[in-house]
């Protein structure tokens, strides 16, 4: 067997596209890596737990947000998300994430690719995966270039499991498995320009805090 | 047994700060806000500048007779534009390494293999001309000769003036006078075989 990563993950004579790994363990976030949304009550912990990896949280009271993403950190709103490597007609986003708060204290969250760092997956040109305290099971959700955006839900119900997502966009469809079994084809208000990862969400006050945990997050255009 | 290795996918924010030794004096660097863009190191106008990528002065973890490098990179241009990229025993130096050069004025402008040995540096030109497209390089260095392949076809081999240290990552961008050029690199894997 090849010793070489490379010759693993592609076949002899092509060219490597873009590719992101993050595996979330370690002292703190790579703040290199990514940037932090600094908003009211938000934090962002590597969890002292088998399998914890790291956690987002929000504040307590409507609408407090919190997200990571390569935009540098800050506290405005939705900054765009650049560099933004990943193509809106070809790409791949795979992450483990488990709901830690109740999901019903969750107006709304981005799991996956976006233009924009946010946690609402609202604004321009997305495509990420939801949890929202409006719908029974998790959803995804994807914005067009002009802020149209449109939802399908998955056959799953919102509960607080690690589960495996992943997200592929096609210049026709966005497909989001979960656990391996394929669970939507989407083809509405699909992005229209380069994204990248996004992880956020914006609470909603009835329930606490919102929060969930990644351990794993790879994305890669192909 | 697992031997050193080493990689890097240049995607996210910045470039993790900690892991490279960066220089850019008359360049600037960062990651490229486009698809499939990686990280950028650029020449600008200051004459003698360039921007230069590695790990500290002396980290040389790969081995003077059996290590890899692979890269994925581009040029931003193929006049007034120098890059060579691969191992070499210290920063900024060329005394012993085994680097490819993408340069207008070295070996007519073509893709070439460069070693040295504790000496001069000498090139063994491949029959590829520089371009601006993306290329899979990879280099070998093993015990009697050093290998150059571009999307895996060996287009250059060296056994002549080869590197008598251990190396690290060698990435520099540069030239005298004022010309401006760019190249990016959006992957990196360097091992002991």
């Amino acid at each position: 067997m090849t010793k070489s990563i490379y010759d693993q993950l592609n076949a002899s004579g092509t060219v490597a596209k873009c590719r992101f790994v993050e595996n979330f363990s370690g002292n703190t976030l790579d703040t290199d890596r990514w940037g932090t949304q600094t908003s009211t009550g938000g934090t962002y912990t590597m969890k002292n737990e088998v399998d914890g990896g790291f956690e987002i949280a929000t504040g307590t009271a409507n609408n407090h947000a919190a997200s990571i993403g390569f935009a540098p950190t800050s506290t405005s709103g939705n900054p765009y998300n650049t560099p933004r490597q990943y193509s809106h007609t070809g790409s791949v986003i795979i992450f483990v994430q488990k709901w830690t708060s109740h999901v019903g204290s969750t107006s709304a969250s981005t799991s996956g690719l976006h233009a924009e760092r946010r946690g609402d997956n609202a604004g321009a040109n997305g495509c990420a995966a939801m949890a929202s305290l409006w719908n029974n099971n998790f959803l995804l959700r994807t914005c067009d270039g002009s802020q149209n955006q449109s939802n399908t839900d998955t056959t799953m119900t919102k509960d607080n499991v690690l589960h495996s997502y992943k997200i592929e966009l096609t210049s026709s469809y966005a497909g989001e498995s979960i656990d391996g079994a394929l669970q939507l084809s989407h083809t509405t208000n699909l992005p229209e320009a380069k994204m990248s990862p996004v992880f956020g969400l914006q609470n909603h006050s009835n329930q606490g805090a919102s929060s969930f945990i990644l351990n794993y997050v790879e994305a890669y255009n192909t | 047994m697992n031997e050193q290795h080493y990689v890097e996918w240049f995607s996210g924010k910045t470039l993790t700060a900690d892991l490279y030794n960066q220089n850019f004096s008359g360049g600037t660097s960062g990651m490229e806000d486009e698809i499939d863009g990686g990280f950028f190191l650029q020449k600008n106008a200051q004459a003698n500048g360039g921007s230069a990528l590695s790990f500290n002065a002396w980290i040389r973890p790969f081995s003077k007779t059996g290590s890899a490098i692979h890269m994925v990179m581009k040029g931003s241009q193929t006049s007034n534009c120098q890059l060579d990229a691969g191992l070499s025993d210290t920063k900024g130096s060329q005394t012993n390494c085994m680097l490819f050069y993408h340069d207008n004025s070295v070996e007519s402008g073509y893709y070439s293999l460069t070693t040295a040995g504790n000496a001069s540096i000498t090139h063994t030109a491949t029959t590829k001309a520089i371009d601006t497209i993306w290329h899979h390089h990879f280099l070998e260095q093993k015990s009697a000769s050093a290998e150059y392949s571009i999307e895996d076809t060996l287009e250059a081999t060296r056994t002549a003036n080869l590197s008598q240290a251990d190396m690290m990552l060698h990435i520099e961008s540069y030239k005298p006078g004022t010309a401006v050029f760019k190249y990016n690199i959006r992957f990196l894997e360097i091992y002991n075989t």
